[in-house]
């Protein structure tokens, strides 16, 4: 038995310690990078001989960049360049130790950093990255962009449907439900729901919302996204559902990782956090996409973007059929505006 | 007419008889023995293995029906190696010791269920990186986490040396492993194991106290 277990532990030791770097048109790696207790998944898929990386930041905090790995996206944008799926620390695929006082914007930031630093040190100084951030990875790539001389590391950076400026966000939130719910009543379109909506959002005084109203009209807002006739209707349990055998998804930590993270003190410390002011020390290359009925992540956080960053190269793309999961609802459109910002800044 | 000491001794041979008929078909089962135990094991669609020893301590038979059924209750340590693959996440090495509850049938049926403690040794599933504060990459070797692991599981199997004299069972056990402190938090792993438990006769003999009821 004692034997047994002893060449299992070297088995183990020896293929632990194998590094793979993949080359080619169809990658697929997996690595961990390690940082502050916290050991992070990171899969690159795609087009490596492309040398270009494009890295995701999900959203959550604590939700999972398997989330995004579509079948739309293997087929338009992994055929012509890599995508670095990565998982934050207590989300997704990663995993630790007791690591609960790190889960802050700021180690956030230095475990995107020491990822960049890895995807550069497995296929070569010469790869370019662009960053996309996606909901609170809007946020937390918002920071990064921000810190120091971190944006150097990268070729340009995506806010899609992400939110760097959490008060703003409240406040445009509001200001849409009001708008959309009284628009709908006219249509007489899911009346009660957004009647309800809309009485709540009329207690909020502005410019004055609380923690508990500000969780309250995200929930509003998440619920609107099946609401309206215009909206492509998607939906991550399907994704789950489809995906969890073929990328051997860790359901329980998946899951597990997001209650945490969901419930921790970075989400109640982000409440009044704003990027907005710090915004003028971006100068690489932008890109904003949102969802016109996006109204957890309102498009007009995209304007804020434009307005305050000192890039000379800035676009913005409205995907008109989607809310806050516009790389699932507006793939083609999504996939294409990813391609062309890549190809012009690369 | 028959008389009411007729009647008395009709009722007596009667019950006489039938008595000695139960007498005759009295059950028993043999105690409890130390035993190994092998098992497949899968946790979710991912493959592994658990060997292990169990010792009994304490056996507890019960008889019902004057004998003509028979449990025992079986009390049993168990001391146990596993292991599952989990590809692109980890792979996952533990030692976990179980207190174990069976109740063994006369029919070679039994049931069990099992708390355990022990120590989880995770590999991860992917070259790990570190990454110092000069921006130097370097690989970490043997990356992974140590956690404590509690488990609760509970199956049901065949002892195959109740009716037919082989001394062997065969099981099927589903478990919750939980690993903690992880991400802060605790991690849960649902696991199904098929084995065969195999009856030592004379190595490691055990001498589980007896208690009959």
């Amino acid at each position: 038995m004692k034997n047994i277990t002893l060449i299992i532990a070297l088995l183990l030791f020896v293929s632990c310690q194998k590094e793979e770097i993949s080359s080619g048109i169809k990658i697929s790696d997996t690595f961990y990078v390690d940082n502050q207790s916290a050991s992070m998944r990171v899969l690159v898929e795609g087009n490596i001989a492309s040398k270009t990386i494009l890295l995701w930041v999900h959203g959550g905090p604590g939700a999972s960049s398997y989330f995004y790995n579509s079948d739309y996206i293997s087929k338009n944008i992994e055929d012509k360049y890599a995508v670095a799926y990565w998982d934050q620390r207590d989300a997704g695929a990663s995993q630790g130790s007791i690591n609960g006082e790190e889960l802050t914007l700021k180690t956030m930031t230095t475990d995107l950093k020491e990822v960049i630093s890895v995807l550069k040190h497995r296929y070569g100084k010469e790869v370019g990255i662009f960053m996309i951030g996606h909901s609170f990875g809007g946020m937390l790539s918002a920071f990064f962009v921000t810190t120091e001389n971190y944006q150097e590391m990268l070729k340009g950076w995506i806010m899609f449907s992400g939110a760097h400026n959490y008060p703003l966000n409240d406040e445009l939130t509001k200001t849409d439900l009001i708008y959309y719910a009284e628009q709908q009543i006219a249509k007489k379109k899911k009346v009660s729901e957004w009647t309800e909506i809309l009485n709540f959002c009329k207690t909020i005084d502005p410019g004055k919302v609380t923690g508990e109203q500000s969780a309250k009209l995200n929930a509003y807002a998440t619920a609107t996204e099946s609401y309206f006739d215009e909206i492509k209707p998607y939906s991550i349990t399907g994704l789950v559902k489809k995906n969890a055998v073929s990328q051997k998804y860790p359901i329980t930590n998946l899951f597990l990782n997001l209650r945490y993270s969901q419930s921790s003190k970075l989400n109640i410390e982000l409440f009044d956090y704003q990027l907005s002011s710090k915004l003028h020390k971006v100068t690489i290359p932008v890109l904003t996409m949102y969802g016109k009925y996006d109204l957890i992540c309102p498009p007009k956080l995209g304007d804020d973007v434009i307005k305050n960053i000192s890039s000379k190269i800035k676009s913005q793309v409205i995907l008109p059929n989607s809310s806050h999961g516009g790389m699932l609802q507006d793939e083609e459109l999504f996939c294409k505006e990813i391609n062309n910002f890549i190809r012009t800044n690369k | 007419m028959i008389s009411k000491t007729t009647v008395a001794i009709l009722l007596f041979l009667t019950i006489s008889k039938f008595t000695s008929a139960q007498d005759a078909q009295k059950i028993t089962l043999d105690l409890a023995q130390t035993s190994i135990k092998a098992a497949a094991l899968g946790s979710v669609i991912y493959p592994g293995f658990k060997v292990g020893i169990e010792r009994p301590y304490k056996v507890i038979q019960v008889e019902k029906r004057n004998g003509r059924k028979i449990i025992a209750k079986e009390r049993a340590l168990t001391l146990n190696v596993g292991y599952y693959h989990h590809e692109t996440f980890h792979d996952n090495l533990f030692l976990l010791s179980e207190w174990q509850f069976r109740r063994q049938k006369s029919r070679g049926w039994f049931r069990e269920f099992a708390p355990g403690l022990g120590v989880s040794k995770t590999f991860l599933g992917g070259t790990t990186y570190t990454v110092d504060d000069k921006n130097n990459v370097s690989i970490k070797k043997a990356a992974g986490y140590t956690y404590g692991m509690f488990s609760l599981s509970s199956g049901f199997g065949y002892d195959f040396s109740v009716k037919k004299d082989k001394p062997f069972k065969l099981y099927i056990k589903t478990s919750l492993l939980f690993m903690a402190p992880y991400n802060s938090f605790v991690y849960l792993r649902p696991t199904v194991e098929l084995g065969v438990n195999y009856k030592l006769n004379s190595f490691l003999k055990a001498s589980p106290k007896l208690i009959t009821r």
